[in-house]
């Protein structure tokens, strides 16, 4: 009964109109657009000029040390270092000892020590310049960047290079190319060959992919607005009670704190997974009549979807819960808003996927071997913000319970900052 | 007597009302100098910080004009004075909308002192984009009488114009950033305006 009450007054809300409003506007927006041509299979041809089959990600040491060990040799000759914290460009530029530290990891990577490094005096970066030809025409011509002469030692391996990127990085002071989440990205970077291009089409389109395919890039859009609407359809519930002011007639009640919280909260869940389970349906229409020669299988989508937007839903309401109970709705809505913002700015639109981060992305059908790379990673994040999202409900539960006997409302009165009564 | 009033409604409004708002604006503020590079950028990069979050002043101040009577009684016991409603809120706005100019000229300041490529173009962008974002969760929070759906409303607007940049026209809000002119802020500040007076209208024939 109660359960019901609760969904019911979830439903008719305001907040849940505009929530269902913004989980529909995304779809349809950002998604269907998607669902309007299947993926073309590739030309096999001569190309043109500026054409080609795209770029992938290749964890290949042999392609990835080089690349890396030459940036920051030299962006330690430049002195300077792109750093990308919000996906905006800062510069930065390290103190005596640190520069030390950066040296040193060039120093155990190539040999070349910090006095090396410092006398070389004959940098130029890499650059176009203009040349003049014998016959009087002019073109322009890429130089490469002038550094010392160097080579990777030999006996560095693979894992040791990452542990040292890591140091570059933390050096650096994050978000820099070095980082976890950057360094494929800037460095393992390949063109595709047609061999490569038809193979990751095939794989896209093979009977057991394709939805799982098309429910990363659902997942993707979806997250990004999952990842905060959840919170205003919380605090507004929590503000709700406040305004009609029935806290102390709820408090009065017989029901355990436990089952009270547990049941808002999970008609809170089942109500704001509605108008996810609708699109996502939706979208599994679609791509059914869109290859209907195929037996796709779903069974992966779905558990892929679950896997992913979930935790993002359970998270993002629990902590909404935690913060409206401890503090104010508004105060929720706020950290909520930074945390997102944050979350947002700090992810690529693929190949970034890192233990931490709220939003998970993976903006494009392809690039499959990219996420099973970082699947690891994927895995360990929404199972941390699964088990997150429960200790908060559990300490919800606590705090809940600690107001209601009343030993917690000096705190409340401090903290809460609740509506004030104004002489206006 | 009735400039006394007026003073007054502000006085009280400031000491009561006024707090929460302006911290969490304060608190933008700190962010954005926190997330964002602020020295040396050239004049498109320089409006970045500036129209991607300072923006959310406009929110912080003028979304909570309508707080206080979200408590029934209060907005009872402001029904029952002399003064009219919307004068309480038109103060109210012009209050927060001073706040909200002065903190975005504190930032244009900020950033000129870090060297950066900057002048009243940006305060004027910056500050346009501010009130209208703030503008467009007034108008939900007014005609919703829900806070709540106010501050919702301006993070799916926010969100909105990461994708549809040609079809919001003028009142697209990283137009600095993408064009580097300041062109727009004369129809944003203008659509604020006639979002914010339509709001109070309804508002007072609802009572």
């Amino acid at each position: 009964m109660l359960w019901m009450k609760e969904c019911n007054k979830t439903v008719c809300s305001i907040i849940f109109v505009l929530y269902a409003a913004a989980v529909a506007a995304m779809y349809i927006t950002q998604f269907v657009p998607e669902l309007k041509d299947a993926p073309a299979k590739p030309y096999k041809g001569a190309l043109q000029p500026g054409e080609g089959y795209g770029s992938t990600i290749k964890e290949d040491p042999a392609i990835l040390m080089p690349a890396a060990v030459e940036s920051l040799i030299r962006e330690y000759l430049e002195g300077s270092y792109r750093t990308y914290p919000l996906l905006f460009y800062k510069d930065v530029r390290l103190k005596e000892e640190d520069s030390a530290g950066i040296a040193a990891v060039i120093e155990e990577l190539t040999g070349l020590t910090k006095a090396e490094l410092d006398r070389f005096d004959a940098y130029e970066p890499e650059r176009y310049e203009a040349a003049l030809h014998e016959d009087g025409e002019q073109s322009i011509v890429y130089k490469e960047a002038q550094l010392p002469a160097y080579s990777l030692r030999a006996d560095i391996s693979y894992e040791r290079f990452r542990e040292l990127m890591t140091i570059a990085d933390e050096i650096i002071g994050g978000a820099s190319k070095y980082s976890e989440q950057f360094l494929l990205y800037n460095f393992a970077r390949v063109s595709m060959t047609y061999e490569e291009a038809l193979a990751e089409y095939e794989e896209i389109t093979d009977e057991e992919n394709i939805a799982g395919s098309y429910s990363r890039l659902y997942c993707d859009y979806m997250g990004i607005i999952l990842s905060i609407m959840p919170v205003f359809v919380c605090a507004g519930l929590w503000q709700m009670d406040k305004r009609s002011r029935m806290e102390e007639l709820i408090y009065s009640r017989k029901i355990s704190s436990l089952k009270l919280i547990i049941t808002r909260y999970l008609s809170m869940l089942l109500c704001m997974s509605i108008p996810v389970i609708l699109t996502f349906l939706h979208a599994m229409i679609c791509i059914r009549n869109l290859y209907p020669e195929k037996n796709i299988h779903f069974g992966n989508a779905i558990a892929l979807t679950m896997v992913w937007l979930i935790p993002a839903i359970m998270a993002v309401t629990g902590t909404g819960a935690l913060i409206s109970e401890l503090f104010s709705p508004l105060f929720a809505i706020f950290v909520q808003g930074a945390w997102w913002y944050i979350a947002v700015q700090s992810n690529q639109n693929a190949g970034s996927i890192t233990k931490y981060s709220l939003i998970v992305r993976h903006n494009t059908l392809g690039s499959m071997k990219l996420f099973q790379i970082q699947y690891g990673n994927f895995m360990q994040n929404r199972m941390g913000y699964l088990i997150l999202s429960m200790i908060v409900l559990l300490c919800t539960v606590i705090i809940y319970h600690w107001h209601r006997k009343g030993a917690g409302h000096a705190k409340k009165i401090l903290w809460k900052n609740t509506v004030r009564k104004s002489k206006a | 007597m009735q400039k006394r009033s007026y003073g007054k409604i502000l006085s009280v409004n400031l000491k009561h009302n006024f707090k929460m708002p302006i911290v969490s604006a304060l608190g933008v503020l700190i962010l954005t100098l926190l997330l964002f590079n602020t020295t040396a950028l050239q004049s498109k990069e320089a409006a970045r910080p500036i129209e991607f979050l300072l923006c959310f002043t406009g929110v912080m101040l003028l979304v909570p004009v309508f707080y206080p009577e979200q408590d029934e009684t209060i907005r009872d016991v402001i029904r029952s004075k002399k003064i009219d409603y919307t004068v309480v809120c038109i103060v109210r706005v012009l209050y927060s909308t001073a706040a909200m100019a002065a903190l975005t000229a504190f930032m244009v300041l900020i950033m000129k002192w870090g060297e950066c490529d900057v002048g009243m173009d940006h305060f004027w962008s910056g500050a346009a984009d501010a009130w209208f974002l703030g503008a467009v969760g007034f108008t939900a929070a007014g005609l919703t009488n829900n806070i709540t759906a106010g501050y919702m409303s301006t993070v799916l607007y926010y969100l909105a114009n990461y994708g549809l940049r040609n079809e919001l026209g003028p009142f697209y809000l990283f137009a600095m950033s993408y064009s580097g002119s300041s062109d727009t802020a004369g129809p944003k500040i203008l659509g604020a305006v006639i979002l914010m007076g339509v709001t109070l209208t309804l508002c007072r024939n609802r009572k």
